[in-house]
C-alpha cells in the first residue's frame, strides 16, 4: 500500500533536456499509464522512479520518503522490462526468487512465494525451465512473477506488451487488469499504446516532449481532451481536424465550406481554430455537410469510410455494415456535443 | 536460381578445403609419422610405437612433460584473469576508455619473435632498465630468463603481456553482449555491485570465457617462439617445453619421427585438457 508523489522533476542528458518538470501524484493502488509518443520522456519518467537514472533537479518521494537520490535498492519497487530481462542462466523458479534470495529470505519462504506466485500466473507447470525455453507470453508472466513475489511498494512496468503479437497482448492486458484488480497495488505503466492506457488505467497521463499535456480518467481525456495533441494522441481510428476560422456560429473550413460548432459556442470570429471530431461521432443524417465517400473498409461490426470533406479525407466510423461504394455523395452531420474546437497556434482547447 | 541439397555445402567446400588442406591432412601425416624411423643412410622406415616406446623411457620427455603442463597450469589461469579484469576496467563507460583499450590490446600488433628480443634486452642483468629499477628502489637485480628457479615465470610473465590485451578483447564483447537492462534488473531485484557481478555477470561470461580458456590453452601448449629466442628451453632445461623437445628432435637430432611422436603426444594432451574445459564451463542449462 503505497503512494507516490513526484514534485518538478527534471531530466537532461547532456544538454538535452528530456524530462522539462514533471508533477504527479498517485494514489495507494491506483493504476497510471504514461502514454506518449516516441521520445515524450515516459520511458525516461519511469527509469527515474525506478532508480536507474538519476533525476537532475526535482524529488520523487514513495510513501512520503524521498528517494530521489537512492539506488534501486533502497526503493522497494519492481519493474517489468520491455524485454523482460529474465536471467538467462536461472530457471524460472531462481528468476522469480532471485530477489528474496538476495533479501536473505530462508528457502521454505522463498518457495512459498514462489509457489504462489507462479499459481496466479499460471507457471506452476514452467518453473524448472530456463528463460530459452519459454514463449515470448510465458517469459512476460515470468517477468511479472518477479515482480510480484517481492509484494513492492510500486509495480512499474516499461512497455511489457509490445514485443508480443496482437492476440496475445490483448490477452496478457486482461490478465494484468485482473491482477492489479486482485493484489490492489499501485502501478505504473507505460505504453506507446493508447488502447491499452485506456482499458488498463485509473488515469492516464499523457506526455509529450518532456512535459504532461494531460492527466485524468481515461473516458474523461477521451471526451474533454485539453489540446489537440491529447485529442489526436487517443482514440484509433484517430480524431479527424479540419483547419479553417471561425464565423458567426459556425465554422469555416480553409475551402469555404461550412461546419458546426459546439452547441452554444461563441466567440470571437475570424479566430484561426482547429475543428476536431471523433470518427464515430460523423454519421449519416438528412441535414448537414456534405461530401464523397473514397474509401470503404467492412471489418465486418464495423464499417470505415474515408469521406472527402471540406477537401480533406474524413475518417467517418459506423458501429454497422454500409451499403456504399466509392464516389458514393453522402451528407454528414455530427452532435455538438461531439464537436472540439483547438486554438490552431497553441492547440489549447476553446470551450468547456 | 540455382538452388539444391548441394548448395550449403558449395558454401562451405572452400572453408573445408582449407581445413582439411592445412589442418586435418597434416595431422595424418604427423600421426603416421610418428610411427617412421630415419636410417642411418637417409630413408624412411616403418618403426611401429618404437618412437613412443623410447619417450617413455627418455627422462628429459618427462622433464618435458612436468615442464609443459606447469606452465600451462599458471599461465591459463593466469591468462583468463588478467584479461577478464583488464575487460572490466575497460568496460565502464569512461571518457577517454579507448585509449586504455589500444593501449592494452597494441602488444598483439608486436610479433612474437621481436617482444622476445624486446624482452631480452629489457630484463638483461647489465644494460636492462628493470633491473636498474629493482635496485634502485632496493630490491635488487634479477637473474629472470638466466635462472633456473625464474625462466619459466619470466616466460609465463612475457607470454601474458602479450596475450592478455588479446583475449581481454573476447570477454568486452562478451560484456557487451549482456543486455543492460539484466544487471538493471538485478539492480531492482535489490542486488549490490558485488551481488551483480556474482549473480549475473559471471554466469553469463561462462562462454565467452569457455573460449578464451580454450582457445589459450591450445595457444599456450604451442608456446615456442620465446623459448627458442630467449632460453633456448634452458637454464638446465627449465623451460624445455614439449614443443621445444619437438623442435630439437626434429632440427637438432634430425629424428622427425621422434619429433613427430612428440607433437602427436602435445595433441592428445590438448584434446583432453580442451575436452575437460568446455565440461567444466556448461552452463546449467546445457548440463540439464
Amino acid at each position: 500500500m503505497s503512494t507516490m508523489t513526484i514534485d518538478n522533476l527534471r531530466k537532461s542528458f547532456g544538454a538535452t533536456e528530456i524530462l522539462r518538470g514533471i508533477d504527479l501524484d498517485v494514489a495507494d493502488g491506483e493504476f497510471v499509464a504514461l502514454v506518449g509518443p516516441s521520445g515524450c520522456g515516459k520511458s525516461t519518467l519511469l527509469r527515474l522512479i525506478a532508480g536507474l537514472e538519476e533525476a537532475s533537479s526535482g524529488s520523487i518521494s514513495i510513501d512520503g520518503r524521498d528517494v530521489t537520490r537512492l539506488p534501486p535498492k533502497g526503493r522497494d519497487v519492481a519493474m517489468v522490462f520491455q524485454n523482460y530481462a529474465l536471467y538467462p542462466h536461472l530457471t524460472v523458479r531462481a528468476n522469480m526468487g532471485f530477489s528474496l534470495k538476495l533479501r536473505g529470505d530462508d528457502k521454505a519462504t522463498i518457495d512459498s512465494k514462489v509457489t504462489d506466485a507462479a499459481a496466479v500466473l499460471g507457471l506452476d507447470a514452467l518453473l524448472e525451465r530456463y528463460p530459452g525455453q519459454l514463449s515470448g507470453g510465458q517469459r512476460q508472466r515470468v517477468a511479472t512473477g518477479r515482480a510480484i513475489v517481492r509484494d513492492p511498494k510500486l509495480f512499474l512496468f516499461d512497455e511489457p506488451l509490445s514485443n508480443l503479437d496482437a492476440k496475445l497482448r490483448a490477452q496478457m492486458r486482461t490478465e494484468i487488469k485482473a491482477l492489479h484488480q486482485r493484489l490492489k497495488n499501485t502501478m505504473i505503466y507505460v505504453t506507446h499504446d493508447q488502447i491499452e492506457a485506456m482499458t488498463l488505467a485509473d488515469r492516464i497521463v499523457v506526455m509529450q516532449a518532456g512535459r504532461i499535456e494531460q492527466q485524468g480518467a481515461p473516458l474523461d481525456l477521451y471526451d474533454r481532451p485539453a489540446n489537440a495533441f491529447v485529442g489526436g494522441f487517443l482514440g484509433s481510428p484517430a480524431m479527424n481536424f479540419v483547419k479553417g476560422i471561425l464565423g458567426s456560429g459556425l465554422f469555416l473550413a480553409e475551402d469555404g465550406t461550412q461546419l458546426p460548432v459546439p452547441d452554444g459556442f461563441d466567440a470571437e470570429q475570424g479566430r484561426s481554430v482547429l475543428w476536431g471530431v471523433r470518427p464515430e461521432a460523423i454519421g449519416p443524417v438528412d441535414q448537414g455537410f456534405s461530401g464523397v465517400v473514397e474509401v470503404v473498409e467492412p471489418t465486418g461490426p464495423d464499417t470505415q469510410l474515408l469521406v472527402r470533406v471540406a477537401g480533406q479525407p474524413l475518417v467517418v466510423l459506423m458501429h454497422k455494415r454500409m451499403r456504399v461504394s466509392p464516389g458514393d455523395q453522402m451528407t454528414l452531420g455530427v452532435q455538438g456535443a461531439d464537436i472540439h474546437l483547438f486554438d490552431a497556434a497553441d492547440g489549447r482547447r476553446l470551450h468547456l | 536460381m540455382i538452388s539444391s541439397r548441394w548448395t550449403p555445402y558449395l558454401f562451405l567446400a572452400p572453408a573445408l578445403a582449407g581445413l582439411l588442406i592445412f589442418r586435418l591432412i597434416p595431422i595424418v601425416v604427423a600421426a603416421g609419422g610418428s610411427l617412421t624411423g630415419v636410417s642411418l643412410m637417409g630413408d624412411m622406415r616403418f618403426v611401429g610405437l618404437e618412437n613412443f616406446e623410447y619417450l617413455m623411457t627418455d627422462p628429459e620427455f618427462w622433464s618435458s612433460l612436468n615442464i609443459t603442463l606447469l606452465f600451462n597450469v599458471i599461465i591459463n589461469p593466469l591468462q583468463l584473469a588478467v584479461a577478464f579484469g583488464l575487460a572490466l576496467l575497460v568496460f565502464r563507460p569512461l571518457r577517454g576508455v579507448w585509449l586504455y583499450r589500444t593501449l592494452l590490446v597494441l602488444p598483439m600488433a608486436v610479433s612474437t619473435g621481436i617482444s622476445a628480443v624486446l624482452f631480452g634486452l629489457f630484463l638483461d642483468g647489465n644494460l636492462g632498465p628493470l633491473n636498474g629499477f629493482l635496485e634502485w628502489i632496493g630490491i635488487g637485480a634479477q637473474p629472470f630468463h638466466r635462472s633456473a628457479d625464474q625462466a619459466l615465470y619470466t616466460l609465463i610473465g612475457i607470454a601474458t603481456w602479450k596475450g592478455a590485451g588479446y583475449w581481454m578483447l573476447f570477454l568486452l564483447a562478451g560484456l557487451y553482449s549482456i543486455p543492460s537492462t539484466v544487471h538493471e534488473a538485478a539492480a531492482i531485484d535489490g542486488a549490490s555491485a558485488w551481488q551483480r557481478f556474482r549473480h549475473v555477470t559471471l554466469p553469463l561470461m561462462r562462454k565467452p570465457m569457455a573460449f578464451v580458456l580454450v582457445a589459450d590453452t591450445a595457444i599456450n601448449f604451442l608456446f615456442f617462439a620465446p623459448v627458442y629466442i630467449l632460453t633456448s628451453g634452458g637454464p638446465s632445461g627449465s623451460t624445455s617445453v614439449l614443443m621445444f623437445q619437438a623442435y630439437r628432435a626434429a632440427f637438432t637430432f634430425s629424428d622427425i619421427g621422434r619429433s613427430l611422436a612428440v607433437s602427436t603426444i602435445l595433441l592428445a594432451i590438448i584434446l583432453v585438457i580442451v575436452v575437460l574445459e568446455f565440461r567444466l564451463l556448461r552452463s546449467p542449462e546445457e548440463r540439464a
